[in-house]
Order: structure tokens, then sequence, then C-alpha cells
């Protein structure tokens, strides 16, 4: 799946990676969604860390590694040496509580492609992909009582649901200007596509006490569409320590909108634009002995900048996002067991880009994660596990909590 | 400086490494397990701030701008499908609300094919017992008398049946439409129980002198008769067989005897013994004398009969509603009245029905053009289905995509609606298992001159609305 020539044990872990992938997906269900923090505004921002970093609490600005590449940091891709192909994917449970009461939804989500290559070894490389960053999916459904109409008592349920993401595809590269300095750039894509359904079910009168009441469907379906460009830079100046920061100035995207009423011929159809304000992320990593680094990465983007829709403009904070975390790499000793094994331990919090009830809301993750290198070291699996609570009760109204499985694979092949 | 991950040992077969991998995923997976996803419930709903601006806003109209009646002529019995009043499979006497009868015509040819069972040297003065004059009701209209002598039908009890001759036998083709008059009968009566009330599903009436029958026999002439129901009758319409009754709808009548014909029909008993010998009609007809036409216009009322096909269109002024409603739900509801409706079970189809096909009031059409397979002027809507116009007052028909479709201008110029009987081309469902040409009933619904608003005919309509949705944006 990764290389187009596999030894046997190459073929083996490929298959493995497979079933591990298949594994996550078939946690889906018919009725995925995610948290209804998702129900407002821009959405969910969706984990586009990879499961490596994932399990170290999302660190990963200052990664230089030559044989498991970050893409979170463009310019740390002139360390690339082979063709690399990474896959990254989850599956989450969530349990959410609110005055309604309790709910549990799950669902699986891939959100990052990610393919890099080195023009000029250890210089110079070229890199595109496909990433969501943020995600809307959530259904709610609530009894209704519309009153007497003509004669008939008339109840039954409302129900909302939105389903869309954001996504961005990056197509840039990274040179290594001098040694230990490194700078890269992408020019990003911007799309995406928001679809809100508006429903009042209408299930009483039913057919067997009086003609129906045919059912109101309201659809608005958003589609979004820019550029934005991003530029990084990694610092390298010794082995044990790295540093990197990158800057995505503030871009527009422009929104179509589209109004229907299902069962009317007009519909409403309107273009608008949104200011997105500037992102910046900065990071570093140490390595202060044997196998052990820790690290740290800081993300944040004024979103009370942000122009758009007003009813938007009103939730909008300050995002921002801290990552910490420490790992153990793997080692190839004779013998060596599970201490071979890459260990992670991570921590994360995040206030998102809106507030939801009046208050902001904050998300709290901790994350554990390991991996396992395919045979010759080109490439590897990577898995982490994190817990983490999202909003709080007493200030939001709501509270989720969710459990998510991160798998990567990141394959790498000498094409030349 | 570059940094690796490729540590300081050998490479290994991952095997090992692969297969942990997988089971600590399946434990996850067991972990998130039942990890199917809970209904959507009423958690997050405090999040929802969009709405649908106007929902299930009641809007009653009932006035009418067009108005139709339209009679459905079966004039042209070379169409297939058509029905002349000579070829309908009931035969009707009496009459019900305006609607008279003048008499049921019946051509008999007594040109007999004489065979093993029946030779001529048979039909002799001294070998004939017996002539009678049968018929055979229909079952709705079966008096079903209990041995107290009540009537458990509400139909016609006592009937005072009149055989006479005709002058000569009636021409098929003069009875094709309604009204007509009614050719009078010449010479005494035929029967001699025309004073004796008979309130028999299977009326036998029995000639005074079987030695006419034996006379017309011997001369093979072809004879008229006309039967007609004489003073004392109990009022009512009342319907029996006619040679045109398809064997398929026997089920309209109660079972016969093997060898019974259903159609009015001459039985000659014999002294010998012989198996009675019985001759049908090679004609037979009702005479409409008087039909009421429908009301002229929609004030006085709405008329739907079958038998004789009089359908009513409508079209309802919709100028209330908001060209950006959708229709959540309308109903056409008329008034139907009971004291003056007669007739059994019956469906009722409703269509839309181009205006330009409307008449002012009243129109022709063929039965075929009553159809419109291809939809060019009408469609179908609707259709309820054992509506009774004897008990049921308040009909309603959902015409909500109807509504619907002229709110969002589906079709060039404008429909309104149509009302017809369980025609066989309507979906399966709206018809029963006769065709509206089988009974004579009428609905008699109350028009928009009645004295209670909610008692004339009107579309009750709910709608909701999105304000935004209205064909403009920017």
């Amino acid at each position: 799946m990764v290389s187009l020539h596999l030894n046997l044990s190459q073929r083996r872990a490929g298959l493995a990676s497979l079933v591990v992938l298949l594994a996550v997906v078939g946690l889906a269900d018919a009725a995925r969604a995610q948290s209804p923090f998702s129900l407002q505004n821009l959405g969910q921002r969706v984990t586009t860390e990879d499961a490596r970093m994932t399990g170290r609490g999302g660190w990963g600005m200052a990664v230089n590694d030559s044989l498991d590449v970050g893409f979170k940091n463009v310019a740390s891709l002139t360390s690339v040496r082979f063709i690399t192909l990474k896959f990254s994917a989850y599956g989450e449970a969530l349990n959410t509580e609110d005055e309604y009461g309790k709910t549990h939804n799950s669902r699986v989500f891939a959100p990052d492609i990610r393919i890099a290559s080195p023009v000029i070894k250890d210089r110079l490389a070229l890199t595109a992909g496909f990433h969501v960053f943020r995600s809307m999916q959530y259904h709610t459904r609530i009894d209704t009582s519309w009153g007497v109409v003509w004669a008939d008592t008339v109840s039954g349920n409302k129900q909302f649901e939105r389903a869309g993401n954001r996504f961005r595809v990056p197509l840039g590269g990274a040179f290594e200007v001098v040694p230990g300095v490194s700078l890269g750039a992408t020019y990003n894509l911007e799309g995406g596509s928001l679809t809100e359904t508006l429903s009042n079910f209408f299930t009483r009168p039913s057919t067997i006490t009086g003609p129906l009441y045919t059912t109101n469907v309201k659809q608005t379906y958003y589609e979004y569409q820019g550029t934005s460009q991003t530029y990084a830079l990694l610092l390298a100046p010794v082995s044990w320590l790295q540093a990197g920061a990158s800057w995505t100035p503030g871009y527009t995207v422009d929104v179509k909108e589209d109004v229907v009423h299902f069962g009317v011929s007009q519909n409403y159809y309107s273009t608008y634009s949104m200011e997105m304000p500037d992102e910046y992320l900065v990071g570093f990593q140490i390595q202060p002995a044997g196998r052990w680094r820790l690290g740290a990465d800081g993300r944040y983007q004024d979103f009370t900048k942000f122009t758009g829709p007003q009813d938007w403009m009103d939730q909008m904070q300050e995002e921002y996002v801290l990552y910490a975390g420490i790992e153990r790499m793997g080692a190839r000793v004779r013998r060596g067991g599970f201490s071979n094994l890459p260990l992670r331990f991570g921590y994360t919090v995040h206030q998102w880009a809106y507030s939801v009830g009046g208050e902001p809301v904050e998300e709290r993750t901790y994350s554990i994660g390991t991996g396992f290198p395919f045979s010759g070291n080109l490439g590897a699996m990577d898995l982490a596990l994190s817990y983490g609570k999202i909003g709080d009760r007493d200030k939001n109204g709501l509270e989720t909590e969710v459990l998510r499985l991160s798998v990567s694979v990141t394959g790498l092949e000498r094409w030349w | 400086m570059k940094s690796t991950s490729d540590g300081t040992g050998q490479d290994r077969n991952i095997g090992m490494g692969a297969a942990l991998a997988l089971a600590l995923v399946m434990v996850v997976a067991g972990v998130l397990g039942g990890c199917t996803s809970d209904d959507p419930s009423a958690v997050g709903s405090e999040l929802v701030t969009d709405s649908i601006d106007t929902v299930l806003a009641p809007l009653g109209t009932d006035e009418v701008t067009m108005y139709t009646a339209l009679r459905i002529e079966d004039q042209d019995s070379a169409v297939r499908k058509n029905i002349p009043v000579a070829r309908q499979e009931v035969l009707y006497m009496g009459g019900r609300n305006g609607t008279r009868c003048g008499g049921m015509l019946v051509n008999f040819d007594f040109d007999l094919d004489f065979n093993a069972a029946h030779p001529e040297s048979l039909f002799t003065e001294e070998n004939i017992k017996s002539v009678k004059f049968s018929l055979t009701k229909v079952k709705y209209y079966n008096a079903n008398v209990d041995s107290n002598g009540i009537s458990s039908s509400g139909q016609p009890v006592d009937l005072y049946y009149q055989l006479q001759m005709l002058a000569a036998p009636f021409d098929s083709l003069a009875y094709v439409s309604y009204p007509v008059a009614a050719p009078a009968g010449t010479g005494p009566l035929l029967n001699s129980d025309f004073g004796t009330p008979n309130s028999e599903n299977e009326p036998s009436l029995r000639f005074q002198d079987p030695l006419d029958v034996l006379g017309w026999i011997q001369a093979k002439e072809k004879v008229g008769v006309i039967l007609t129901f004489g003073a004392g009758s109990d009022t009512g319409l009342v319907g029996y067989a006619s040679r045109d009754l398809k064997p398929s709808h026997y089920d309209q009548l109660d079972p016969l005897a093997v060898g019974t014909i259903p159609a009015p029909n001459i039985i000659i008993e014999f002294n010998d013994g012989t198996i009675n010998y019985l001759l049908g009609p090679y004609a037979d007809t009702t005479t409409f004398t008087e039909v009421p036409p429908a009301p002229p216009t929609v004030e006085e009322g709405v008329l739907l009969r079958t038998g004789l096909r009089n359908y009513p269109g409508l079209l309802f002024d919709l100028s209330g509603l908001p060209p950006n409603a959708l229709i959540n739900r309308a109903l056409l509801s008329l008034t139907n009245q009971p004291a003056v409706s007669f007739g059994p079970l019956s469906s009722i189809g409703v269509m839309e029905w181009d205006t330009t096909y409307f008449g002012d009031p009243y129109k022709e059409i063929r039965l075929k053009d009553l159809n419109d397979p291809k939809q060019f002027y009408s469609f179908y809507v609707t259709g309820n289905t054992s509506l009774d116009p004897n008990l049921d007052t308040t009909i309603q028909f959902d015409v909500t995509q109807a509504v619907l479709r002229v709110i969002n201008d589906v079709y060039e110029g404008t429909r309104g609606l149509l009302l017809t009987g369980g025609e066989d081309f309507l979906p399966v469902g709206s018809f029963v298992s006769v065709s509206p040409d089988f009974y004579y009933r009428e609905f008699r619904f109350l028009g928009s001159g009645a004295a209670l608003p909610e008692e004339r005919p009107q579309l009750k309509i709910t709608y909701s609305v999105v304000n935004d949705v209205t064909g403009e944006g920017n």
C-alpha cells in the first residue's frame, strides 16, 4: 500500500497496517457524530497531527527526523531522504452530557494524507497532501408539539443535522539554506462544504388518525473556497535541540450559500467572504539524554479578528493550543523486546475559536502512544490513545468526553 | 544536524510488532466498543439556532373562482370504452330526487332455435303450462324483507310490476343518451299479477295468457315490451341485471341457480315435465326520462353523479398563500347531504384539471377524453374509497401535492380540481370492482352559498415558510 516494490517483511507490515486501519474504520456506523460543540460556528478543529505526534501531546514543529517525517512544519521536510507517504486516521467515542441528558456517539475520520519527495537529499524537498482541519458532524432530535392546527393536535420532533468540513491542500517545498537552517512554504488550496438540515417531522396525526402533514425540511448548503500561504522555519543548531515556527497570513474564504425549503421551487442564493486571521505556530524539541526527547508546541489564531457571518463573529475567541510531551524513541536492540518500542506521553490544552453558552470552550487531552517500524526502517505504523474533555457543563452548558484511537502509517521508498 | 530514529540495533522482522499492534488495536476497539452511536437525541439541541420562520400556518379558502359541471357523454358507441345507456349493465326503474325512469324496454326474438331438448312440437297450446317474465335485482337493491315484513336494506319493498307490449321493438340507437321519452305500451297488461306487490329479489311475472307468447313463437316475431312500476309502488330507484351484465360482475348479484339468465327473460313451463325454456332478450335498456342537471352555479351546490356521469370541477382562490410556502397539508373539504344523496358506497377520485377544459359551467366530454394518459391537461391527485352518499357528511381529500404544484408554478396555465367516480384508469385503490357507469348514485354537496362557512366547498391549507427562500439573493 505504501511502496511499489515490497519485500516479504514489508508486505507483512503493509498487511498489518491495512488490518489496523480497517479495524479503526470498522468502528464506524451509520449514525456517526462528533461532539455537539460542532453544531455552531466554524466547527471543531480536527487533530491534524499524526499519531506519533498525538501520542506525545501533539508537538512536532521542530521534527527533523529523516525516517519519520513530520508534516506539521513544512520546513522540516528537508530531512526527507525517501519518497514519503503518510496516512492518518482516528476513531473516537464521545460521551456528551447537558441539560437534556447524556448521549454516546462515535465516528471514524481520516483527515490527513501527505506525501513528500526529496529533490536534493537533505537540501530540497517538495510536498503535497490533503488534510481536514475543521469538522462539523452532529444530529439532534427533540420532541415537539405545534399545538392545535385546524382540528388536529400536531406533534412530532424537530431534527437538526450539521455535516461538513473544511480542508486544505498544501502544495510546497522546503529548502535547507545553510546547515541547521531550513525554510519552507506551501500554497494552500482552501476548500470545504457544510450542509445544515433542519426538519420538522409531524408524526401526529398519523396515517391512522388523519391525513399527514408533510415534513418541513430546510437545508442550507455552504461551499467554501480560497487560497492561503504558509511560511515555515526550522532551526537545528545542535543535535539535541531543534526549534520551528510557521506563519499562515490571514486569508479570504469565499462562501456560496444556498438555502432551500424542500417542496418549494424557490431558493435563496448568496455569496460572501470570510476573513480568516493569521495563524502562528512555534515549537521546540530537545533530546537531553539517550532515547528521551521532550518538546512543546504552541498555536495561536486570534479569531476575534475574524470577519464573516455576524452571529459567528459575536462568538469568536482567541484560539490557542499548547502541546507538550515526552518521547522515548524506539530502538533495535537484539532481544530488546518491549523496551525497543517507542513510548510517548503528552498533554494538550486547547481553547476553541468560539465560545459556547457565552463562555470560551476549553479542551484538555491526555495521550499515550507507541509505534512499530517497518523492516529496514522504511516507514512505521504509529498508534496513540488519548482521552480528553471538551467544555464544561457549568460554563458552557454541556461537556463531552472523548476517547480517541489514532493511527498513522508512514511509508518510505527509494524511487530514485 | 540530522537525527534518525533507527537506533543502534539490528533490523528485525516486524511480524511480532505487527501482531502486537493488531492486538492493541483490537483491545482498544473493544474499549471503544459498542461504538454504535445513540440515536439522535435532544442533547445539544440548545446550540441549534436555526429555525423555520412560519410553521403550520392555517389558511382556509372557500372562494371558488371557476366552477364546471362536466357531463360525460357516451353517445359514440364506436369507442370501445364508451357505454351508451342501452348498453349499461344495470337497468333502472323508478326514480329518485328528480331522476325518473320511464320504464324498462326489452326486445325478444321469438324465432326460437329449436333443438332436441326443446323441439318445435313442444310448443303447443296443450303443453305450455305457464309463461313468466323474470328479472334479477342487483344485490344492492334487494329489499331483504324479514319475516316481519321489514326491509333491512332501506330499498323499495312493494313494487307493482306492469308489463305491456310495445307497438314495435325499440331501437337501441334511440337510447344511447338521456333524457328520452319512454314509448307507451299498447294493449292490456301482459302480466296477471300486476295488482300484487312484489318484493322478491328475482321477480317473476306471470303472463295472463300464455297463448300470446305461443302466437309470437309461431309467428317468429320480434316483440318489444315495457316494464313499469304501477301505482302504489314504493318510491325509489331500483336496478336490475341487463343483458350486458359482464360475468365478472355477477358478484353484484345474489347467488343464482344454475342456468338462470340474470337479464330480463321469458320462462316457459311445460305440462309434460320438460325443463323450462328460457328466452333472453336481444336488447334492453333503461329510459331515463328525467335527469336533473347539475346546479348551474357553485353557490347552489355541487353534484357528483355516476351511472350517468356528471363530474364537478372547482378552482379555488389561492391568492392568500405566500408564493414561497411549503404546503404541509391541503384538504379539499366538501359537505355531502345524505338526505338527498343516494346510491351504494363509492370511490371518488380527484384530478388536477386544466381550466381551459372547464365549461361555463356545463360541458360535455367523451369518456375517453376524461382519461388523459399523456397528462396534457390532467393529473391524478388522490382518491377516497368506500364513501357512503347516504351517511357521510364531511368528505375530505388530501390534495397537498396539487396545491404544492400550483404554488410552484409547475404547469403552464391554471389547473383546478375535478372530482370523478372511481374510474378504471385511476390508480389501483381509487376504484372499486365496477365502473362508475354501473351504479346510479348522486353525491349532492352543499355549495358556496351554504349558511355555515365550514359546510362550503373549501380548501383547508396548512403551510410553512422560510422567509429567505424567495428565489432571490445576492
